[in-house]
């Protein structure tokens, strides 16, 4: 892979990141006040001015633009309006348990969604395969909070076997953690199955046969390796819903976590925890998508080379 | 390009290396089951190239697919099917994996789709000869060919750097430039001719004794058609091994092969020695075959093609299933089902009226 | 290279009138990018690379030439689905490489095509009848009534009975599919008619049918033709005059019966002696022509075809031979041939 290939996927993802910030920067100022949210409609217009004044949220929009990313390069990202701290330290304290909630999430999902989408790839037809389509259709196509919610009825309230929030043990996980990989594992188990069955299909597997390779080992060494290539496509499309999923997931579970901060802070207009965050999930979501774009380079052959453009 | 090779010597005279008897293949389609190979019977002998010739829904490609056992568990295969008398369509998977690739080869149409776009040629071709040359010590008695010897002897224990050294020995074998260079290299970035060659090397790794080359120069340009058939003839020589060569081409049978059958429906029609058969084809089907064709040597003032089209497999008329498009068909065509009768000079022809004598035009 | 330096009848037909197709030094070259991608190397692929050729009213001039040789693209072209980089495409007297859409419309009307694929020409939801009709109504031509009987006879005359009218593609076979490609392309009574592989999609006894009908039609309707084809035995049989194309470039372009009698250029002469023939035991004089063609980003220098040319000299590294005329009126691409060796 060349430098210059990867000079320019990264100046993309730059450039998206850039985006992004912009403009949500520009939505977060257009619709509503802060000084509102945090101080109260109650409060008195001078209270107001003067909080305005303080934060500069007075000045025209470009100004506070140029400022902020000012600000940016001098590795100061704002300050949070409720904390009075830094809202890199604020959102940065959260992220251990969103963290820890998603890999948990992402492990559940694979382990479980990819196994059982090649399964039912090579047991076409047969019971199972048709049982796991069921089930996964019905996964996800139960909205997440509905999900939750479901859970925490039934194992929290009524048999009261699992915590009804909170973060602190292991089993405070259970519950998040099937309510965000129902839906996924469904998803990757659907998916993988259509990509496995797509490759069983193709000239080459027949080739292999042909060739005296064993079945099983046809399907580990041949097919697996390119139905790989459009799993990892929707990987991107994982860990967006991951993220979405998780800013739900959190609050509905009251889980300590970058989610659950996000909602309380664009609530209260806290703009510079909410910027933060939105670098964030931009910067992880880019990143994320870089990785896949290299990561179907090495696995795909035919996608490094020649492109024709007119 | 190589002529037919010698004078055919009378059935009785020769074993032949495959048998096929009363083929009868049918799928399970979400329309029901549908028959599409109507009991062939057919003789492969040592050495020869034999022409297996038909359009779309022939069945010329589901019979070898159906010896190789390579359909899939939507088809139901019946009849026998015997490899030097040994019967394959009883075997079981192990068995089978066993006779692909060492015993029977088989290539197919589009080279570059049937290469595994993410492996390398070299791990590709490696493949074939590991897996191929391995089984040849399983079983020296049975894979042992008269001129391949001391090959064998080469490849028993075949390892890596063995194995490496014996897929760039087949990659120069199949005429392929710069074998050491293309190993690393991925089938994309070769052209289609190349990964023929390709295909071919893999298929040669276990020094099959038959080689089945399903239409493998249909997707390919017409010089390179020419050198791929060259090449498999010649190698059919230093080989000595029979190859069963489908087809929709008449020309390419009448340039390559000793032997052709020709297949309507999912049935043999007409069966020879082909300098005898385009001398007088004695099918309808084979004479209107070789009527419509244009031809480059000279100009012809008309093409007469066969009125009509092929029926598709589920719509199958009750008699004689060419009878809709036959110039001479009579009343029993529509009634009943022609059998494939071999006469003593060796022609089989399943039909109620054929023609004898040379062709008008 | 225009047709007014080498004369007009050695590029098509009497020279009663102007052809109806006329094509100059056309070229076509396409941008890619090498490996890298915003950042990499800038490469050419001349994909067309300057043909000449003209097409007389009434007659059939079939482009062979193998993959990568840019008949395709050369159709392309003259249809103007594809912008020419240089070079002009005059019909019937008049400039049309570069025109508006607009005007292209009232065009199409005259110069219609028959491509390969024909299930993927039809609109899977469309009643075939609907098809050979629609052309009728978007130009505006005739009522309703006179349109129906237009469309009948028509198909009729491809030899579509009745009861197929009322279906769908995909209930027709590849045959009758292409029947109803070529009616529909004929509803509009057009002037030239360019069939790229017209048949090769097709069962091998239904080809014969197919090109009978395309050899009855275009006596009937006095079609002028462009028959692209790989397929030389089929060439042979339909065109009046063939040009053989290589990497871009016409390399012969002859009578077909001297071209395929006496091919002047070694390219030709390899290609035909590829062909088989369906005939055991005919001994025939085999040129095989060595590796692949080059690739058409980096063509060699001077004639493209020297680097597989079994009579390649020096002078043909050093310059391009022009494709000019030989005493018998062939026109032929190559030093040798011309005696410049």
């Amino acid at each position: 892979m060349s430098t210059a290939y990867l000079l320019q996927k990264f100046a993309r993802a730059l450039l998206t990141i850039w985006i992004i910030v912009t403009f949500v920067f520009i939505i977060l100022r257009l619709s509503g006040d802060p000084a509102m949210s945090i101080l109260g409609p109650d409060a008195e217009t001078e209270t107001l001015e003067a909080f305005r004044e303080a934060w500069g949220l007075n000045k025209p929009i470009w100004t506070q633009y140029l400022i902020y990313f000012g600000n940016i390069f001098q590795g100061d990202l704002g300050v949070s309006y409720l904390d009075g701290r830094d809202a890199i330290e604020v959102v940065a304290e959260r992220i251990p348990k969103t963290a820890s909630l998603m890999l948990a999430t992402a492990v559940v999902t694979f382990v479980i969604g990819i196994p059982a989408g090649v399964y039912s790839a090579l047991h076409r037809n047969t019971f199972i395969d048709r049982l796991t389509m069921t089930v996964s259709v019905m996964g996800f196509s139960a909205p997440n909070f509905f999900l939750g919610i479901l859970l925490i009825l039934l194992f929290s309230v009524s048999w009261r076997m699992l915590p009804t929030g909170g973060s602190e043990t292991v089993w405070h996980y259970v519950l998040p953690v099937i309510t965000m990989a129902t839906a996924e594992a469904a998803v990757f188990a659907r998916f993988t199955r259509s990509a496995m069955l797509d490759v069983l299909n193709q000239p080459y597997i027949r080739t292999a046969i042909a060739k005296g390779l064993p079945w099983n080992k046809a399907v580990r060494e041949h097919a697996l390796p390119n139905a790989a290539i459009p799993t990892v496509t929707i990987t991107g499309f994982f860990v967006g819903t991951l993220i979405a999923g998780g800013v739900i997931t959190e609050n509905v579970f009251a889980w300590p976590g970058v989610g659950r901060l996000f909602v309380d802070s664009v609530a209260n207009r806290d703009l510079a925890v909410v910027q933060v965050i939105i670098f964030l999930i931009a910067f992880s979501m880019v990143t994320t998508n870089l990785v896949i774009d290299l990561a179907y380079g090495w696995l795909d052959p035919r996608i490094r080379d020649l492109r024709a453009e007119d | 390009m190589s002529e037919p090779g010698g004078k055919p010597l009378l059935k009785s005279h020769r074993e032949p290396l495959l048998h096929i008897g009363g083929l009868t293949v049918d799928f399970d389609t979400p329309a029901g089951w549908i028959r599409g190979l109507h009991g062939v019977d057919l003789e492969v002998y040592p050495g020869e190239i034999l022409g297996l010739v038909g359009e779309s829904g022939s069945g010329k490609s589901v019979t070898c697919m159906a010896v190789m056992r390579l359909l899939g568990p939507r088809a139901r295969i019946q009849g026998d099917v015997l490899y030097r008398k040994q019967p394959l369509l009883g075997l079981d998977a192990k068995g089978m994996t066993q006779i692909r690739g060492s015993e029977i080869a088989m290539i197919f149409q589009d080279p570059t789709s049937s290469l595994n776009p993410v492996h390398t040629i070299g791990r590709q071709v490696t493949e074939s000869v590991v897996l191929n040359a391995a089984q040849t010590t399983l079983n020296p008695s049975q894979t042992i060919g008269e001129q391949v010897g001391d090959a064998v002897e080469q490849q028993r224990g075949l390892t890596g750097e063995a194995a490496r050294d014996e897929t760039v020995r087949l990659l120069d074998r199949v005429g392929i430039p710069e074998p050491k260079e293309r190993l690393r290299d991925y089938p994309h970035q070769l052209s289609g001719g190349m990964n023929q060659r390709v295909m071919i090397s893999m298929a040669l790794a276990g020094h099959p004794r038959l080689l089945i080359a399903d239409e493998p120069t249909t997707a390919l340009d017409v010089t390179i058609q020419a050198q791929i058939l060259e090449l498999i003839c010649r190698l059919r020589e230093d080989m000595g091994m029979s190859i069963i060569l489908i087809t929709h081409d008449l020309a390419v049978v009448a340039e390559t092969c000793d032997r052709v059958a020709v297949m309507y429906c999912g049935r043999i029609v007409e069966q020879g020695n082909v300098e005898e058969m385009f001398a007088e084809p004695r099918h309808p089907y084979t004479r209107g075959l070789l009527e419509s064709l244009p031809r480059i040597d000279r100009q012809v003032a008309k093409l007469y093609p066969i009125e009509g089209t092929v029926p598709a497999p589920h719509e199958l008329p009750l008699g004689c299933a060419f009878e809709p498009r036959c110039p001479y068909a009579l009343k029993e065509c529509k009634l009943n089902q022609p059998a494939l009768e071999t006469g003593d000079d060796e022609r089989a022809i399943a039909c109620f009226n054929p023609q004898f004598g040379g062709m008008e035009h | 290279m225009s047709a007014a330096s080498t004369g007009e009848h050695q590029f098509g037909g009497p020279a009663n009138g102007r052809p109806l197709l006329e094509v100059d030094d056309l070229k076509r070259y396409f941008q890619l990018r090498g490996k890298g991608g915003l950042f990499g190397k800038k490469v050419l692929l001349k994909a067309v690379d300057g043909i000449t050729f003209t097409v007389a009213k009434g007659e059939t001039l079939g482009i062979v030439g193998e993959s990568g040789c840019g008949k395709t693209t050369a159709a392309r072209l003259v249809l103007n689905m594809v912008a020419p980089t240089s070079g002009s495409v005059v019909f019937n007297g008049r400039e049309i490489s570069g025109l508006s859409p607009s005007d292209w419309r009232a065009l199409r009307r005259e110069m219609q095509y028959v491509f390969q694929d024909p299930l993927g020409a039809l609109d899977p939801r469309m009643k075939i009848v609907d098809q050979v009709i629609e052309p009728l109504v978007i130009h505006k031509i005739g009522t309703p009534s006179e349109r129906q009987d237009k469309v009948a006879a028509l198909l009729h005359s491809v030899g579509l009975k009745d009861y197929t009218f009322g279906r769908y593609p995909h209930e027709l076979s590849g045959g009758q599919r292409q029947r109803v490609v070529l009616a529909r392309a004929l509803i509009l009574e057009p002037q030239l008619l360019i069939c790229d592989e017209p048949v090769s999609a097709l069962d091998v006894s239904i080809q014969a049918q197919v090109i009978n009908l395309l050899d009855e039609l275009r006596g009937r309707l006095n079609l002028t033709m462009l028959f692209i084809s790989h397929d030389l035995s089929i060439v042979r049989h339909i065109c009046d005059r063939v040009a053989v194309m290589y990497l871009g470039k016409i390399v012969e372009l002859a009578d077909g019966d001297a071209l395929f009698d006496s091919p002047a250029h070694p390219y030709t002469r390899a290609l035909l002696s590829a062909i088989p023939v369906p005939e055991p035991g005919l001994k025939r004089e085999r040129i095989f022509l060595t590796g692949d063609p080059p690739s058409p980003i980096d063509p060699p220098s001077g004639c493209r075809f020297r680097t597989r040319c079994p009579l390649a000299v020096p002078v043909c590294a050093e310059r391009t031979p022009e494709l000019k005329a030989l005493k018998n009126g062939q026109l032929v691409a190559c030093h040798v041939a011309h005696g410049e060796a």
